[in-house]
């Protein structure tokens, strides 16, 4: 799933400040965590309420929720009957939410109420989400027995380890940081290329990992991209 | 079939044990004190070539081309130029390789690099366009193919380098180590400098692992200058095998109060321990010299290499 | 400070039959053979009230529904039969529509207990007594009991009493026992897939099914709702504690909420309480108020849904309460817990308009009377009434 993370309510009332009424659309799509009617619903109260603090007591939203917001047949065929004296729109969706409902809408401010931060999976115990994929155009997953070194690996490199393993741990840990930017924990890190050599060799495939892989074309994952759909 | 373009390759080839050592420029446009230490090295005769490092644990410091090229010109000592992906995308590296050949470095040691962010300038973009194996890949293909890793042919002469990548011994288990050698030797590693080692057996049991492979191997080692230095690899370097005699050894020393004395005495110490150390790995025949890490101590390499040769 | 218990053996009638000590499922009853003593153990006492009903010469002294104030309540009623429901049941539809049918659910004294065994089957008789014609009871499902046994036991004996009251000749409906639990139930049409409720149900009753849709086993389902507060489409609900129910409750009241001012400045605030934590009067079921509270009732702290703080708030409320049950005492094992995460979660939300401050979580028990009072006098102490 797309990870998001919501954004100060500070810097979503910046935004919407302006206008009176605003539309803010969920996405029952695949953020982590879900943000659909409910948490648009929550949202509309929040900024009301927000903006009522901040002197603004005029302004009116409305919550309602899209089943995929990176689809513009879903957003527009879904919305386009709700827009009715809507000056604004908060999307709550990834960033490819917040595109596409400008791409349909095209009249209309849309906003991000999220920071998408990465693709990943959600830990359920502790709640913790590690980004899982880089989106490198270039799987090497079935070289790896699954286990990805770019997204896993600082260096990202593909002949590891490096020297940097010690004790099968990586010499760059995870560093946990606070709203500021301030680290406020490090917690080690296990070497992804160290876990992907004890998964080849449980699996008996050494020869997978003894293997030289060549330096990855950075063309394929350098942005802007596209694919074209035959 | 391995060419010798430098000192150091002509002489592994040629049969004679090597000593190499290492030399750390600052952050700095001054290369003076560097140089005087070269000069140190070279002066022992025995000495065919010291390492240039490169932003060495992600601490900026002076190009190690610019300074390879002027050590190696102002002293006569032969250097090996220190070249990590941390910092340069392909198009950087192989720039720097062909400037590195146009101004006579013969030795390259291709590195992954520390993670920037552990250094002083946290700051920087990693870059890692390629890793360590990789880089061995095109320095190869410049040599032997004139061509470099997207098969563009350069123009004119091609690069003449000998090409080194770094291990560690201390890797456990061993036998990852030995992959990644493998890999590293199958594209075009030419000489390997290990990471430092105490105990002599660590070095023997890894100079066994790895005497299929068709290779040089140089051992590291790290001759402390006081008692602190070495307990600092024994508590915090984790990996890396200090023996409790050694570190008992020193602490005595350094319990001596006189500081010119105690500083004669960790020589002493030095000299015999590793000259021991290098009698010892010397009778394998994959290991073909040491690299002596004695950074900003170099007036013990001259001493160690004479009793280490039996003179 | 010793606060005054909900619960007292009454040591001079105490026949020292132990029956009380055998049913208790909490294991709070001991009698010591050489001194004669039957004690309580206070904390581990639920208030379950099985061994009051059980105890065959009324040495137990429970402070909550009395059986005098139970009596006077239904007779105050008025009506000719009398459905006696558990917090934690719910009559089944096809029940529901029998007793609409035949005219016995509009003509019932509704009467909610936190346990159907604690009620004694003398006031059973009493109320037939005072013409009482027919008396419906609804346990919960024999392994859904919060009280683990209260349900059997309950059952049991009510099987016997109708066995008896036949017997006597009254009619066979006279008394009628179903069970009936309160469950979730999933709006297909509105569930996304995500996977929450799965995750949190504490029984494991929720699967995701493909293509994405989440699929319940009422039979293992407890009704704790705590799938309803983490879902994030309102595609969950608990039968008789849906969303909308609240909500609608909540706005109600919201309504009120200047009159409510305007008798006198002080805070207005909502109480969610845990259905286990905290026991109303009779006559005060799922949303009363008490001058300047709100009561909310929720079947476990665990189901606090942030959308109704967030309506709470944005409605007027001074301040939101919720009462959860103490540390290692929820019915549902861990309801409080979750709880207490929500909340803090909910906490950190609210600051950045300013109310991080209105919203607390206590964990009290009913065996010590008055603690919710206590925690609702402190926490209205520190709550001024938002301009």
């Amino acid at each position: 799933m797309i990870v998001v993370k919501e954004k100060p309510l500070d810097e979503i009332l910046s935004f919407l400040l302006p206008y009176n009424h605003i539309l803010v659309v969920g996405c029952d799509g695949c953020t982590q965590p879900p943000r659909g009617l409910r948490e648009a619903m929550t949202y509309a109260m929040l900024i009301e309420m927000g903006a009522k603090l901040k002197g603004k007591t005029n302004i009116k939203c409305r919550a309602t929720t899209i089943a995929k917001q990176c689809d513009n047949h879903i957003c527009s065929t879904t919305l386009i009957s709700q827009l009715e004296g809507v000056d604004a729109i908060l999307s709550l969706a990834c960033g490819i939410g917040v595109q596409t409902l400008v791409e349909v809408f095209p009249e209309i401010p849309v906003y991000p109420a999220q920071n998408t931060v990465f693709i990943g999976s959600q830990e359920r115990e502790g709640g913790i989400l590690h980004e899982k994929c880089k989106a490198c155009g270039e799987c090497l997953l079935g070289e790896t027995g699954g286990i990805c070194p770019i997204t896993n690996c600082p260096k990202g490199i593909l002949n590891g380890p490096c020297g940097g393993c010690v004790g099968g741990k990586c010499e760059v840990p995870f560093e946990i940081r606070d709203e500021t930017g301030k680290i406020v924990k490090t917690v080690a890190k296990d070497c992804a290329w160290y876990l992907i050599y004890q998964r080849l060799k449980k699996l008996n495939r050494l020869d997978l990992f003894r293997k030289y892989r060549p330096p990855r074309n950075r063309a394929i994952s350098s942005s802007p991209r596209l694919l074209e759909v035959v | 079939m391995v060419q010798a373009f430098s000192n150091l390759m002509r002489n592994i080839l040629d049969g004679r044990f090597v000593y190499t050592g290492e030399l750390e420029p600052h952050k700095s446009i001054d290369l003076s004190e560097v140089i005087s230490w070269a000069k140190t090295l070279k002066e022992t005769g025995r000495v065919v070539a010291a390492n240039v490092t490169d932003n060495p644990k992600s601490v900026g410091a002076i190009s190690s081309l610019v300074a390879s090229y002027i050590i190696q010109r102002e002293t006569g000592l032969e250097t090996i130029y220190q070249l990590r992906c941390s910092d340069r995308n392909r198009l950087a590296l192989i720039s720097d390789l062909l400037g590195a050949a146009a101004l006579g470095i013969r030795n390259v040691l291709a590195l992954t690099g520390d993670y920037v962010r552990q250094g002083d300038t946290p700051t920087a973009m990693p870059v890692y366009d390629l890793d360590g194996t990789q880089l061995v890949d095109l320095i190869h293909r410049m040599v032997y193919e004139g061509k470099d890793i997207d098969g563009n042919e350069i123009h004119g002469p091609r690069p003449q380098f000998n090409i080194g990548a770094a291990a560690n011994p201390n890797f456990k288990p061993l036998e990852v180590e030995v992959l990644k050698i493998e890999r590293k030797a199958e594209v075009g590693a030419e000489f390997f400098q290990t990471q430092v080692v105490f105990d002599a057996n660590v070095a023997l049991d890894f100079l066994d692992a790895v005497k299929h492979i068709n290779a040089a191997f140089l051992i590291g080692i790290f001759p402390p200058r006081s008692y602190a230095q070495a307990e600092y690899f024994a508590k915090y370097v984790p990996g890396v095998q200090v023996p409790a005699e050694f570190l008992e050894n020193l602490k005595k020393i350094s319990e001596i109060p006189d500081k010119k004395e105690r500083r004669k005495k960790i020589d002493e110490y030095n000299i015999e321990y590793f000259s021991d150390f290098i009698k010892a790995v010397k009778k394998k025949p994959s290991c073909k010299g040491i690299h002596i890490m004695a950074v900003g101590y170099p007036e013990v390499v001259g001493p160690l290499i004479e009793r280490a040769e039996g003179l | 400070m010793l606060a005054e218990r909900g619960v007292k053996i009454l040591d001079e009638y105490c026949s020292r039959c132990v029956i009380c000590s055998s049913v208790c499922p909490f294991e709070a009853i001991s009698f010591n053979k050489e001194t004669g003593e039957v004690s309580l153990d206070i904390e581990r006492c639920q208030v379950c009230g099985i061994c009051f009903s059980a105890c065959p010469s009324s040495s137990i002294d429970i402070a909550y529904y009395k059986t005098a104030l139970l009596s006077e309540y239904v007779e105050k009623m008025r009506k000719n039969n009398l459905l006696l429901m558990c917090r934690g049941s719910i009559i089944r539809s096809d029940l529901r529509e029998n007793l609409r049918k035949s005219g016995v659910l509009d003509d019932s004294a509704h009467l909610y207990v936190p346990c159907v065994g604690r009620i004694p089957p003398e006031f059973l008789l009493k109320m037939m007594g005072t013409g009482v014609k027919r008396i419906v009871i609804v346990p919960c499902e024999d392994d859904k009991c919060r009280f683990k046994v209260g349900s059997n036991v309950s059952v049991f004996r009510l099987l016997l009493l109708q066995k008896l009251l036949s017997q006597i000749g009254l009619d066979h409906d006279a008394l009628l026992v179903v069970r009936g639990s309160i469950k979730a139930y999933i709006n297909r049409n509105r569930c996304i897939g995500c996977g929450n409720c799965a995750y949190t149900c504490p029984n494991n009753a929720i699967r995701i099914v493909s293509p994405g849709i989440a699929q319940l086993d009422e039979n293992s389902c407890s009704g704790c709702g705590a799938c309803v507060a983490v879902c994030p489409s309102l595609a969950i609900n608990l039968e008789g504690f849906e969303n909308n129910l609240i909500l609608e409750a909540i706005s109600k009241y919201c309504a009120l909420i200047n009159e409510i001012r305007s008798s006198g400045r002080k805070p207005v605030i909502a109480v969610f309480y845990c259905q286990w934590a905290n026991f109303p009067a009779p006559d005060e079921y799922r949303a009363y108020a008490k001058e300047n509270i709100v009561f909310f009732e929720i079947p476990c702290s665990s189901m606090i849904n942030p959308l109704y703080v967030l309506q709470a708030f944005y409605g007027g409320f001074d301040g939101v309460l919720v009462v959860a049950c103490r540390k290692g005492e929820c019915k549902f094992e861990k309801g409080n817990e979750l709880a207490e995460k929500h909340i803090a979660a909910l906490k950190n939300l609210l600051k950045q308009v300013g109310l991080g401050d209105r919203l607390e979580i206590c964990f009290v028990s009913p065996k010590y009377l008055g603690e919710v009072d206590a925690e609702i006098k402190i926490f209205m102490d520190k709550i001024t009434p938002r301009i």
